[in-house]
């Protein structure tokens, strides 16, 4: 009998021994569609205990969404009767269900939430993390930081486990208390690097909230590792590498998004806007890599708080500066050298940046042109200051210059051009409570552009001054959302003669003055963390005020009267710019997302020219006889990304129908012309097309490999007999394919291969005669296309430290642009002959006899360049 | 001035660009349409000459000979008066008036031409001519030769013009071929393509050569087209190209070329 006892106490005791096993053990199951029988065999399956139950109580095949990670048995069951009214009795090895009853049905006490706030940081240098993420483990809550590093995410009471992570940084994960609003500061540590600008995992957590269709971020390794152009790897390029994203030609700062027109891009730095971001020409980019923290291309769905262009916005963030330790960065060439430095000014409270650049191209042309003088610089400051937990001060400026002179010829002549682009930031975050955070900026954006010669010159420009207010406002674990105003001055100057004899000569063009105001809202809920709708609008008033000239026209685009304006407001467009989005993550690693925006563009540039170089293009603003630009966007986006292998796939699919839309009469005269509006013509434009892309974003191979398949229309009823043709921009098929690979720690290969459609241009079908000359004669505008465009660029970075640990640390790059010395048509003309030395020129002498031949131009051949970079830190 | 600035800076453009640029010759294969369109050129002046209209076809291929527009009825017609044109035998396609007349101010010409049974109308007006600057040269590099240094502003506010300058040195070097014929304009705009031609073949001559300039006045239509037509041949091919596009025209029903109606002035020069 004892015996007997025994063996049924040792029967008892091996169940509850095993129950508090399998009650030990975690469960991990996240589905997002599971019909509830089949949850329960995973249940069962992972924990080992069987469930008992009457299946006519219950619906076994209803599905539901289930998330839980590494929990207890009990907690997972916990989270069974929040999802079916079940509920659970546990009975030696089994798990009894029952259907819930009334009492248990009640609503249980709504649990207390706090806001948790504060701003996620850079360990070693101080500087604020764009982007971060902070995710509470078990609650499927997580927020990301803004612009400024600052977060604020909404927790109910209780203990918490929080995970701070950033790409390329050590994920914090820390233990937190929450019973009332509580502010927490972080740092985090970057990880040891080795590799040449390596790129490195990406926390799982950050990948749907940086992959989001519509919006590319450009990491600043991705832009530092493609092969350099002269020494520098610039922003347009790097852009230009991305799917929807077509450049003008080689040496053009010009480029098209989405089959836009050139000038629906906006370049904002610190927010103030770049209205000509190229250095010489287009060959070289103001944006200085190294000055930059942040850079996102909005293609589709641009947030309601940037904006007026059509089809993207560049959205560049700066370093705030070493708010530790004192670092200099540089980088010299034969063609270009520049150098920065950045520290403390209080050590963890105030920090400075500053760096300097500028082009060394003398020695390149003294000995054929010794009167040259061609050069480009620019110089980049930021400082930023904390005053206190809630209030932080920023300045950011931006100069940059070119310079194209003849210094004084045998006659003592002196001619020239030059342009100067400037940008200035100050700004104030402002931390009203932990739910509210605010961003006043007072901004100026100014480029002008001047053309002398002795004391004359011709002047022309635009500018702006702004304040703006942005408010975001975190007004639970579920929603978002973002208000603000903006007022903008802007001035015109369309080209004017500033000094000397000249003034005399040309016509007077009067400058325009305009302002903006802006009110904008949007509000972004996220559903089950499944579902995110965001739904806004901008609202904005565009007035033209006196004193200011214009002229009405008759239908014949012929001036009927000259009106001039006082003082005042004479003209307004009132538009409500709606955008909606709604995107759906199917599971932990992939989202589809689609968005409908409308968009209203209003500055223009005036530019009938194909060049690929920036000229004399003159903004002009919508005026009653310039009407805004137009858009309406629909795209359609998916992303999946595999964490493991850091493989991304994304497809994206969009339209765009545009309105008002700006084209020219045939030989249009844009130059100093104060009837520039009669030139114009305005008609539509579509666009639509498919971007896909294969990215693979770690490893010791990385890169990617891109096709985009689009088109880009117009149709103006005074051009083209008013039939359809396809923009010069309109290229169906874009391949590119970036590759780095890391030979050895200290050694990066890598490659960058494009091939694009050529541009469509307009071909003569035919010719006549006048006046002895041969005269050509078109058909259907852009009836031809240039040559396929087709370049590889290779580069070879060697890191000359063995000692990554050094303070010092210099490397060598190795670039060669268009490495195949393909030959990229940029024109095709009709009108030269061959000259004594078998150079194409134009024929003076119609009774020649010589024929005419066709000509091409191609640029940059073959570039290659050497480059030191160096760093050093104190 | 305004020569001596475009000068410098297609010297400065060129001269950095070059650093990348290069252009060559290519057989390019255009798709020619099937052009058979009547081409008008006429000019009628203020002297009292026999004025002429040349008919053409327009062709398929850039350095074809133009067809001539044979058999057809041309005459212009102001204030009631009609001036007949007669087909030349020697030459097809010219057209010379049976009577000398010359164009008056503050009259609207009318041309009338009826050919292979269609009829192709247009008219023009002439504007006031300008007295000429003088006309410099310049020293042809390692050559005795010259060639023309200064013909006329490229821009003014106050006047749009055409210069035709026929140089002629076949007294010199005993040759019928030695002559050249090139033209010059002065309008009142400016164009960036203009700023920033592509260089132009220097015509060389000998001292001693025999310059007749006639300076032909340009009525605003007139000056468009021609300025259209700088675009394309002259302008065309250059740093900052304009998107290329066909000439105006004012010959009806589908005509191309121009009609235009200029006072003029010529001068007879020693190239020295």
């Amino acid at each position: 009998m004892l015996k007997v006892r025994f063996i049924i106490l040792l029967f008892q005791f091996s169940i509850v021994w095993s129950f508090s096993q399998t009650t030990d053990t975690k469960l991990t199951i996240q589905k997002s569609k599971i019909s509830v029988e089949k949850l329960l065999n995973e249940i069962t399956s992972q924990s080992g205990i069987h469930f008992s139950y009457n299946p006519s109580n219950f619906d076994f095949d209803k599905k539901i969404s289930f998330y839980v990670i590494e929990k207890s048995l009990k907690e997972t069951l916990e989270k069974l009767t929040t999802k079916i009214p079940i509920q659970y009795t546990i009975i030696d090895n089994q798990i009894v269900l029952n259907l819930k009853d009334e009492t248990t049905n009640i609503e249980p006490p709504k649990p207390e939430y706090y806001t948790l706030s504060g701003f996620i940081s850079d360990k070693s240098t101080g500087e604020s993390l764009i982007g971060a993420t902070v995710f509470a483990h078990g609650k499927s809550i997580g927020i990301s930081t803004n612009e400024f590093g600052f977060y604020s995410i909404y927790l109910p009471k209780g203990k918490h486990k929080l995970e701070y992570s950033y790409i390329g940084f050590s994920p914090e994960i820390t233990n937190i208390d929450i019973n009332k609003n509580k502010k927490r500061n972080v740092h985090l540590m970057d990880m040891p690097n080795n590799l040449p600008e390596v790129i490195i995992e990406m926390p799982t957590i950050d990948i749907l909230e940086r992959k989001i269709p519509g919006k590319k971020e450009i990491l600043k390794s991705e832009l530092n590792n493609m092969p350099e152009f002269g020494s520098s790897s610039g922003l347009i390029k790097g852009l230009q590498a991305h799917p929807g994203v077509k450049t003008h030609s080689d040496g053009s700062a010009f480029f098209f998004v989405r089959g836009g027109a050139k000038d629906q891009n906006l370049i904002i730095i610190d927010d103030a806007p770049i209205y000509n971001p190229a250095h010489l020409f287009g060959f070289y980019s103001l944006v200085v890599p190294d000055f930059t923290k942040s850079i996102k291309l909005y293609k589709s769905d641009i947030p309601v708080n940037i904006g007026d262009r059509l089809s993207s916005v560049i959205d560049i963030r700066t370093k705030d500066g070493n708010l530790n330790k004192f670092e200099v960065n540089g980088a010299t060439s034969l063609i270009l050298n520049r150098i920065s430095f950045e520290g403390p000014i209080v050590k963890g409270k105030s920090s400075f940046f500053v760096s300097w650049r500028l082009s060394n191209f003398r020695w390149l042309y003294h000995r054929y042109v010794p009167n040259l003088d061609l050069a480009f610089g620019d110089l980049n400051l930021k400082w930023n200051y904390k005053l206190n937990q809630n209030n932080r001060f920023y300045f950011t400026l931006i100069n940059g210059h070119d310079v194209l002179a003849n210094n004084g010829d045998a006659l003592g002549s002196v001619a020239g051009v030059k342009w100067n682009n400037f940008a200035m930031t100050l700004r104030w975050n402002h931390i009203f409570n932990p739910k509210l955070f605010s961003n006043t900026i007072l901004y100026t954006g100014n480029y002008q552009y001047e053309l002398s010669f002795n004391r004359d010159a011709w002047h022309s420009g635009i500018g702006n001054l702004s304040l703006k207010s942005d408010f975001t406002w975190y007004n639970n674990s579920k929603m978002t959302t973002k208000f603000g105003l903006e007022l903008h001055g802007y001035f015109f100057n369309p080209g004017k003669i500033l000094t000397g004899t000249l003034s005399n000569i040309f016509p007077t063009i009067k400058q325009d003055y305009s302002r903006q105001s802006v009110l904008y809202y949007n509000t972004t809920y996220d559903l089950l963390n499944k579902w995110k709708f965001s739904a806004g609008a901008r609202f904005s008033i565009w007035s033209n005020s006196g004193p200011a000239t214009y002229y009405t026209f008759d239908s014949n685009y012929k001036p009927m009267e000259e009106i001039n304006i006082g003082t005042g407001v004479y003209n307004r467009y009132f538009n409500l710019d709606p955008r909606l989005s709604i995107s759906y993550n199917i599971d932990s690693s992939s989202i589809v997302k689609f968005s409908y925006g409308m968009y209203h563009q209003y500055m223009h540039l005036i530019s009938n020219s194909t060049s690929p170089y920036t000229s004399f293009e003159v903004w002009a603003p919508s005026s009653p006889n310039i009407k805004p630009q137009k858009l309406h966007q629909f795209a359609l986006g998916y992303v999946k990304y595999l964490p493991k292998k850091g493989i991304e796939f994304s497809a994206e699919a969009y339209y765009k129908m545009m309105d008002n839309q700006i084209d020219y009469k045939p030989h249009a005269n844009t130059l100093l012309n104060p009837l520039i509006e009669g030139e114009l013509r305005f008609g539509k434009m579509k666009s639509y097309g498919l971007e896909l892309m294969i990215k693979k974003d770690r490893g010791k191979f990385n890169g990617w490999i891109s096709y985009t398949y689009s088109r880009a229309l117009r149709k103006t009823p005074e051009v083209n007999g008013g039939n359809e043709y396809p923009a010069f921009h309109d290229r169906p098929h874009d391949f590119s394919i970036m590759l780095n690979y890391n030979i050895s720690r200290r050694l990066l290969f890598s490659m960058y291969w494009t091939g694009f459609t050529g541009s469509a241009f307009s071909s003569p079908t035919g010719f006549y005669t006048y006046n002895q000359n041969t005269v050509p004669i078109y058909g259907e505008k852009n009836n031809d296309r240039l040559p396929d465009y087709r370049r590889l660029d290779v580069a070879l970075k060697l890191i000359l430290n063995k000692n990554p640990e050094n303070r010092y640390q210099h490397s060598l790059t190795l670039s060669f642009y268009n490495f195949l010395a393909h030959k990229n048509i940029i024109d095709v003309n009709f009108n030269k002959i061959l000259s004594e030395n078998d150079s194409p020129i134009v024929k003076a002498d119609v009774l020649t006899q010589q024929n005419l031949i066709a000509t091409q131009t191609s640029l940059i051949r073959f570039l290659p360049s050497l480059t030191y970079k160096f760093k050093f830190s104190k | 001035m305004k020569n001596k600035i475009f000068n410098k800076f297609i010297f400065l453009l060129v001269s950095s660009i070059i650093l990348f640029a290069c252009e060559e010759k290519t057989d390019w294969k255009y798709s020619p349409m099937e052009n058979h369109a009547l081409v008008v050129e006429a000019i009628i002046t203020d002297q009292y000459q026999n004025h002429e209209v040349l008919l053409s076809l327009s062709r398929d291929n850039i350095n074809d000979l133009p067809l001539p527009a044979t058999n057809a009825d041309v005459k212009i017609k102001t204030d009631g008066e009609i001036y007949i044109f007669e087909e030349m035998l020697s030459e097809p396609g010219k057209y010379i008036s049976k009577n000398p007349f010359s164009a008056k101010l503050n009259k609207v010409y009318n041309l009338e031409v009826n050919w292979n049974g269609n009829i192709y109308v247009s008219n023009s007006y002439m504007e006031q001519v300008i007295p000429f600057t003088e006309i410099t040269f310049k020293s042809a590099e390692e050559t005795e030769s010259i060639s023309l240094n200064f013909v006329a502003q490229q821009y003014s506010p106050h006047e749009q013009a055409m210069y035709e300058i026929d140089i002629d040195w076949s007294h010199i070097v005993n040759s019928d071929s030695a002559k050249a014929k090139l033209f010059y304009y002065t309008f009142n705009t400016i164009d960036v393509n203009e700023i920033f031609k592509p260089a132009i073949d220097n015509v060389k001559f000998p001292k001693g050569s025999i310059i007749i300039e006639k300076k032909y006045s340009l009525n605003p239509e007139m000056a468009d087209y021609f300025r259209s037509m700088l675009m394309e041949i002259e302008w065309q091919g250059g740093i900052f190209d304009e998107t290329p596009s066909s000439l105006p025209t004012n010959i009806s029903n589908g005509g191309l070329g121009f009609f235009g109606v200029s006072a003029v002035l010529s001068d007879t020069l020693i190239a020295q």
